[in-house]
């Protein structure tokens, strides 16, 4: 007799991943706030998907996450809205070491809007302490291709990066 | 092959994304939060079930109604234009009884009228310029017109003016002018696209009042234009042209007010409604100024 499959605990998902996914889309949009309301509401799609529940529901929402995090950053543009520094960036920092930060900051964040979705997001994953193995379930890539992959995007950025704002 | 420093390059600058460490996102916060927006949604879904149950309803009783027309006789075809170039006649005091005083059933002026008695709240006015008045005024006054229908012009200009002098701005009532255009009209669509238009443009009240003045005029050629140019400045003018020949979503509001209308199961213009107090009665035909005022005074003062 075959067993039947575990039912999905949806709050235990919720609980495990919230945190990581929001800090996954603050990276992107830089306001905590917003990053929270955010993880809320790809975590109310994956309830509303019963397909990516299961196993796969951690690749599913950390793609969906960074998705959602850069779909916001485009629509934004350029507005600066969440200039909220002293949430996102430690403390101990100057006025100049702050402005500087945030400067950075923003220069890295037009440049993943500018890239191919695929590479912002690989790089936005494996910058948020995803394993290669994680990325290649979040992406749905081959976990054998990621290597290549990511240093192809890392090319794409700092070519990007250096035409925009030169060698800093 | 990459320089092997390209990695730590990048991955450098993308460090500086990372989020403070003392800003902990807060798990059972978030699960609070994805709870009470189930819920919100849950009732939009319920909302959205009940509006289509509703629309359905009003549709098929739509359908079993008669259509709306225009009041009186001197509403003509716009192939013939109004019966008369003069102003027209009022409807006769005779045919509209004043309200019944006894606070029991004060609510009941057009007891002639075919109106029924009470019916489903009105829908809330698209867009601002169509509105006048406080929205904490304890009385709205909706009024259906079409621009075309004679005694919608005889309503807005010998009742409206006095009715908003005294009533709307001193904030007892809340005045929403809506477009109900008849099919009998040829012009009347055009009509509202150019009230419309200029209303977008913050001069809505001056063109609504022009087309009704001129109604003999231009619902005889459908030349509209020449007569809103007579109160917009030129620049304007060009921008309600524009508007009236390219935009899509002028008639949105017309649509809007024309739901509003049918939910009421309007059945003639000119048609006001009234509601206070969660209370809505129609008022079909829209009664003498000074009916409508006793009828107000008495709401008011209950």
């Amino acid at each position: 007799m075959e067993a039947s499959p575990r039912p999905f605990d949806f709050e235990a998902a919720f609980r495990e991943h919230y945190a990581r996914l929001a800090r996954v889309i603050a990276r992107v949009i830089r306001d905590p706030a917003r990053s929270e309301e955010l993880a809320v509401e790809v975590l109310w799609k994956l309830w509303r998907t019963p397909a990516a529940h299961g196993e796969q529901a951690g690749g599913w929402l950390y793609r969906t996450a960074v998705r959602t995090g850069l779909n916001e950053l485009r629509s934004r543009g350029r507005v600066q809205r969440h200039e909220q520094l002293a949430d996102a960036t430690d403390g101990g920092l100057n006025p100049e070491q702050a402005h500087a930060a945030a400067q950075q900051q923003e220069q890295v964040r037009a440049v993943l809007a500018a890239l191919d979705s695929r590479q912002a997001e690989l790089l936005l994953l494996r910058g948020s302490g995803l394993s290669y193995a994680e990325v290649a379930a979040a992406l749905e890539l081959n976990p054998s291709s990621v290597g290549t992959l990511l240093a192809r995007a890392q090319q794409a950025f700092r070519k990007e990066y250096i035409e925009r704002y030169g060698e800093q | 092959m990459q320089d092997p420093r390209t990695g730590e390059w990048v991955e450098e600058r993308m460090a500086s994304l990372d989020p403070s460490k003392n800003w902990k996102p807060d798990a059972a916060q978030g699960l609070n939060r994805f709870h009470h927006m189930q819920k919100a949604r849950h009732r939009r879904f319920l909302g959205a079930v009940w509006a289509a149950v509703a629309a359905s309803v009003a549709g098929v009783a739509l359908f079993l109604a008669a259509p709306a027309a225009c009041a009186g006789a001197g509403c003509a075809k716009p192939s013939n234009g109004p019966v008369s170039a003069e102003p027209l006649p009022a409807p006769a005091p005779a045919a509209i009884p004043v309200p019944t005083p006894e606070p029991a059933a004060p609510a009941s002026p057009v007891a002639a009228a075919p109106a029924p008695a009470p019916v489903p709240a009105p829908v809330a006015a698209p867009f601002n310029y169509k509105a006048q008045g406080s929205e904490m005024a304890p009385i709205t006054v909706e009024l259906y017109t079409d621009y075309e229908c004679p005694h919608c012009a005889t309503v807005f200009m010998g009742v409206v003016p006095e009715f908003v002098r005294d009533y709307v701005k001193t904030g007892k009532v809340r005045f929403i002018h809506r477009d109900f255009p008849l099919n009998m009209h040829q012009y009347a669509k055009l009509a509202a696209r150019y009230a419309n238009a200029a209303g977008t443009l913050g001069h809505y009240d001056a063109v609504v009042h022009q087309l009704f003045r001129t109604q003999n005029s231009w619902a005889l050629t459908g030349d509209i234009g020449t007569q809103v140019a007579q109160v917009l400045p030129p620049a304007v003018m060009d921008k309600v042209r524009n508007l009236v020949a390219n935009d899509a979503h002028l008639d949105d509001t017309v649509s809007a007010d024309v739901a509003a209308g049918q939910q009421v199961r309007l059945t003639m213009t000119p048609t006001m409604v009234v509601t206070y107090k969660g209370k809505t009665q129609m008022l079909a035909p829209v009664p003498q100024y000074e009916l409508l005022k006793s009828y107000l005074d008495e709401l008011l003062a209950k």
